[in-house]
């Protein structure tokens, strides 16, 4: 009778297999077109999750981009918690989309996956507006083999890092905030403050001061911090960020002042909450200390101060792609949408501030009053950002100062280069977890670092970090001498 | 047993067993659409998964290239590999024999209280930190252990002696996890015991207390026995688990579970979480869960077996 | 004997005798312990939730706050619509889910515990294989998504929870072990189909077992946010458990980031604050905690109710 049994799993596995046709049919119903050939095109972003007055919106939106360019877009924003695993189901299950918002960690996986389309041919045809108007620089950040697989945003494309300040109470202490640009000259002023407040006055999170590896090398878009090229070395030389003297120097700094409890005790395990600091390190704009900063932390007197170059590398610049899906059916409409957004100031305004009437209305002299701040699309994630209209809350443009970030950065010699890691993905994983270990209690300090150091180069050197570093300068070379 | 087992295959299909098979397919088909199918995904774990233009997710898997065991290596090959599987399994092993213990003795003596609308209250209170998710059980804690405001540094320095950074010190988290683990679980792992305890008859007791059985005697002699099967039952599913760690309490708690704690209380699944991040290819994931399934199904085959060996009505297959 | 008649209580309950008074006060000064440290943790987070926004960014959380306020819970009254919808959401879903689930749990849980079926060990592979191996998020996600078109439906946050191989190797068992196999003979010979064995015999002799499930089930949908983070792109569809996580993991995302910069501290300040999201932790609890009693009768009352006599 073992038959019977046979017979069951036999029935069974029949049907899994018709069912499992049924859902491998390659039919996506995405790509929809209606009978006045309209194109929908769905675009995936980030954001607070779907915005309540959706509907509202789109009966704005929809109307607007029909007549300029004969698309509807249907966004489908996920909540920031869920990004990781959304996107990856989405993209991996081969769910149908037209554009996807991406960016730096996650990008160059998803092009050597084939999640995107490569558009270098189209961008010039189809949109040589959008192709002008984006700095060759930038395309090339998005370039993998000399193939463009992205729009990117303009934004903040250079990364500067900021001491932020309560000036209060550096004024109460004496202290000239702009006089100290780096850790050495921060020490003394410390110790002052602590002495007059009695608790920590410099707030570290578990990050710690670990900007100061984003700030020196250029990571080759691997996503590790255990490799790098230095901005300004010609040779081209990969290494290993901890080795570097400058870093070791600044690190024994901090591991005195956390020593001696000028930093929050807690730093290797704190988050970056929406508490008050006295002082804490952040990447930005110094005009982000009176809107963002100071309301956010809570600090009545804010003040930033910079320290250290702006730079600008790939993985800068990729802090907010949009790519269009591979087997995207209507690729041109959905460039022709990424250029009008990045163009024209009307449809930036609704993506950026939400419904007109509702959330926002335009005033005589063309700026934006906000009526509620609550609009759960990400504005950075869309398209430019130096079109936006200025704000009725702004004196001047915030961009102006952002634009000259950008124009004044130390750009690294290896804009365009992405290294192709998946002939050492094991090794790469394996060094990610001997950084990943011991990061926050190096870069806040508190461990002594040369002997962490030592102990982590040991782990890395097992974890085949030789391996991993020969690869990256074989193919660094082979960039160099083009 | 076996061989009425046996007996039975070779017995004609009957009335009987057409009813039981309708019985059993509503879940059956439930457990093909949404166990067995999604078990082509298995294969990822060997595949240098990769997509096609415009092609589903079945087409991609079929089209990828074998990997063989390369994403596993990154597992295989970590240095950390025999920490995080020392910590997995023996942290599960303490979970499962202190949390067995804990559990029955408390069903047991809840069950013996005087009020029993007193008792009541108290398993309702129990249940309470079951319901707060991690990352807000891990606020409480921090309470307590954050080294510039935390109570117990407070009261350390109060004291005059130095504060301890609890989150660098490796030695106190095997206590706080398994404190915490029990604080979570207990009130929700009692239930399945109580609930044996009220079906075992009753007319055993009123035999045991005619004989002049003492409390403890029937607690000894007539509730433990009953409790075995469900004791064993629940010990075989734990086991099937030891390879799995509950990922809220080992990375909320301990806010990362890395650095200077890391020896104590990082897991396969912390492991794989801090280092696997979204750019990691999807191959490597699956490679780690398939990893952990293979091994916790060699475990739990062997409870089993031991199971069955010893008494045989006990095993779950 | 003696004490039987001087407590009504134990008499309905055919337990003819107790612990002793020394004991029984040793056993309610433990459990008073017990309950101590599982709920202190709960009137913690609710003295977070009446504390000032201000008391909290200055001195991070405290048992007794500085300041006092009840601007969280005017928050979450301000979002009524939202926060009773989603209520009425996690009700839905915990109510069909369970009810779906038990029938599902417990027909299965029958069917394997009669040694005398022919294909008892060809149903018992199909429980214990998903036990050990699954095929992983992206797997079921098409299959959800692609082949039963769950998306952004309300049956997403129930189906696919609705059987556990756990819950079934439960019931099992105890069908095995508290249903005698000659109860059952004899109900056969009487004529009876095992559908009748099983809704008129077997069923009302488990009402623990029932219990123990639906319970299980009860506070799995209840606290599942896991499902909604895949499926749900519909704010109408959130559970409060799923609201309330969605709000606390787009927070740790954004403290984790710091190298996204600037335009992530600017989305943080849209979010709620901590008093709000403490609040809503206690929002929680208080439902299902009201709950659990209906549960307990089938555990707690007299020791032989349900059980097999003879």
């Amino acid at each position: 009778m073992k038959k019977k049994r046979i017979v069951a799993l036999a029935m069974t596995a029949a049907m899994c297999a018709g069912l499992l046709a049924g859902c491998g049919n390659d039919s996506n119903e995405g790509g929809s077109t209606s009978e006045d050939g309209v194109v929908t095109l769905k675009w995936v972003t980030v954001g607070n999750g779907m915005p309540d007055n959706y509907d509202a919106w789109l009966e704005q939106v929809n109307p607007y981009l029909e007549e300029k360019i004969g698309v509807n877009v249907d966004m489908e924003v996920v909540g920031w918690g869920d990004w990781d695993n959304r996107r990856s189901v989405i993209t991996n299950s081969g769910e149908y989309f037209d554009i996807l918002f991406t960016d730096q960690t996650r990008f160059s996986s998803e092009v050597s996956n084939g999640v995107f389309l490569d558009i270098t041919d189209m961008l010039q045809e189809t949109t040589p507006e959008l192709y002008e108007l984006i700095p060759e620089d930038y395309w090339k950040a998005v370039s993998s083999d000399s193939k463009i697989y992205g729009v990117p945003t303009m934004k903040d494309n250079a990364i500067t890092e900021y001491f932020v300040w309560d000036k209060d109470i550096a004024d109460k202490y004496g202290i000239d905030i702009n006089a100290i640009t780096d850790f050495d000259s921060l020490y003394p002023a410390l110790q002052k403050i602590k002495e007059g407040e009695g608790t920590a006055p410099f707030f570290m999170s578990k990050a710690g001061a670990s900007v100061l590896i984003d700030m020196n090398f250029d990571d080759l878009s691997s996503g590790s911090k255990v490799i790098g090229v230095k901005y300004g070395d010609d040779g081209a030389t990969v290494v290993n960020p901890l080795d570097d003297p400058d870093i070791l120097a600044n690190l024994e700094t901090i591991h005195k002042m956390y020593s001696e409890g000028l930093i929050n005790g807690d730093a290797p395990t704190a988050d970056d909450t929406n508490k008050y600091h006295m002082l804490f390190i952040a990447q930005g704009w110094s005009g982000a200390a009176k809107t963002t900063w100071g309301p956010n932390f809570g600090i009545a007197n804010c003040e930033a101060v910079q320290f250290g170059d702006s730079v600008m590398c790939n993985k800068t610049i990729q802090g907010s792609i949009n790519g269009i899906y591979s087997g995207c059916k209507n690729p041109e409409k959905a460039l022709e949408l990424l250029q009008l957004i990045n163009t024209d100031t009307k449809l930036r305004d609704l993506f950026y501030f939400g419904v007109e009437g509702e959330d926002w209305q335009y005033t005589d002299d063309n700026k934006v009053e906000r009526l509620e701040t609550d609009w759960a699309l990400a504005g950075y994630t869309q398209g430019n950002t130096y079109i936006v209209s200025q704000q009725t809350t702004e004196e001047t443009s915030q961009w102006d100062e952002v634009i000259a970030l950008n124009d004044a950065a130390v750009r690294s010699g290896l804009l365009g280069f992405s290294m192709d890691t998946s002939e050492v993905t094991t090794q790469l994983a394996n060094c990610n977890a001997v950084y990943e270990k011991y990061y926050p209690e190096l870069f806040t300090g508190a461990q002594e670092p040369n002997a962490l150091i030592e102990k982590m180069k040991g782990e890395l050197e097992t974890a085949g970090w030789d391996e991993l570093c020969a690869a990256a300068q074989e193919q660094v070379d082979e960039f160099m001498g083009k | 047993m076996e061989k009425e087992k046996k007996k039975n295959l070779k017995r004609r299909w009957n009335k009987n067993d057409t009813e039981l098979t309708i019985l059993a397919l509503p879940t059956t088909i439930w457990y093909i659409l949404f166990s067995f199918l999604p078990m082509f995904g298995l294969i990822i774990a060997f595949k240098d998964y990769k997509i096609s233009a415009g092609h589903g997710f079945i087409y991609n898997v079929f089209h990828s290239e074998w990997a063989g065991f390369e994403n596993f290596e990154f597992l295989i090959k970590s240095n950390d590999l025999f920490v995080i599987l020392r910590n997995t399994i023996l942290y599960n092993l303490v979970f499962i024999v202190v949390g067995t213990i804990l559990a029955v003795a408390l069903a047991m003596m809840i069950s013996e209280l005087w009020s029993k609308r007193k008792s009541k209250v108290y398993q309702t209170l129990m249940f309470f930190p079951y319901f707060m998710s991690w990352v807000v059980a891990a606020y409480f804690l921090d309470a307590f252990l954050n080294q510039d405001n935390g109570l117990i540094n407070g009261m350390l320095r109060d004291a005059g002696n130095d504060p301890i950074q609890w989150y660098m010190t490796a030695g106190v988290w095997p206590f706080i996890l398994i404190f915490m683990y029990l604080w979570k679980s207990t009130g929700y792992n009692m239930v399945i015991y109580l609930a044996n305890i009220s079906g075992i008859d009753g007319t055993l007791y009123e035999a045991a207390v005619m004989d002049g059985a003492s409390k403890w005697q029937q607690a000894r002699f007539i509730t433990l026995p009953c409790l075995k099967n469900v004791v064993i039952m629940m010990f075989i599913l734990n086991v099937g688990k030891v390879f799995y760690s509950d990922f809220g309490l080992f990375y909320q708690l301990t806010q990362g579970a890395s650095g200077s704690i890391f020896n104590t209380t990082a897991t396969i699944d912390t492991f794989v979480f801090n280092n696997l991040q979204s750019n990691m290819p999807v191959g490597m994931t699956s490679a780690a869960t398939f990893f952990q399934s293979v091994a916790c199904c060699i475990t739990i085959l062997l409870a089993n077996w031991i199971v069955k060996k010893i008494d045989e009505d006990s095993a779950i297959i | 004997m003696s004490k039987k008649n001087k407590n009504a209580d134990m008499a309905e309950s055919s337990h003819l005798n107790k612990i002793s008074q020394p004991t029984n006060i040793g056993f309610n000064i433990l459990f008073i312990l017990i309950a101590l440290i599982c709920v202190i943790p709960v009137v913690f987070v609710f003295m977070i939730s009446i504390s000032a926004e201000e008391s909290i960014q200055m001195n991070g959380y405290r048992f007794i706050p500085e300041v006092f306020s009840l601007d969280a819970y005017k928050f979450l009254f301000d979002e009524g619509e939202m926060i009773i919808r989603a209520l009425g959401v996690s009700i839905f879903v915990t109510v069909v889910g369970t009810v779906l689930g038990v029938m599902l749990t417990t027909l299965m849980g029958y069917v394997l515990s009669r040694n005398t079926y022919k294909l008892n060990n060809f149903f018992t592979m199909i429980v214990f294989i998903p036990m050990i191996f699954n095929g992983g998020m992206v797997a079921q996600y098409v299959v959800n998504t692609q082949l039963l078109h769950l998306r952004d439906t309300v049956w997403a946050l129930i189906l696919p929870l609705c059987v556990s191989s756990f819950n079934v190797v439960i019931a099992k068992t105890f069908f095995k072990t508290n249903i005698p196999e000659s109860i059952i003979e004899s109900a056969q010979i009487d004529g009876a189909s095992q559908l009748q064995i099983f809704g008129k015999i077997a069923l009302p002799l488990a009402k623990p077992l029932l219990a123990t499930i639906a319970l299980f089930l009860t506070f799995g949908y209840w606290n599942d946010w896991f499902q909604s983070s895949l499926y749900i792109t519909d704010q109408k569809l959130l559970s409060l458990q799923a609201l309330l996580n969605s709000i606390q993991r787009n927070i740790e995302m954004m403290a984790n980031n710091p190298s996204a910069g600037i335009s992530m501290v600017e989305y943080m300040n849209s979010m709620p604050r901590e008093g709000a999201r403490m609040a809503m932790a206690i929002i929680i609890i208080i439902p299902i905690a009201c709950c659990y009693p209906f549960f307990q009768k089938y555990f707690i009352s007299g020791l032989t109710v349900g059980a097999v006599k003879g």
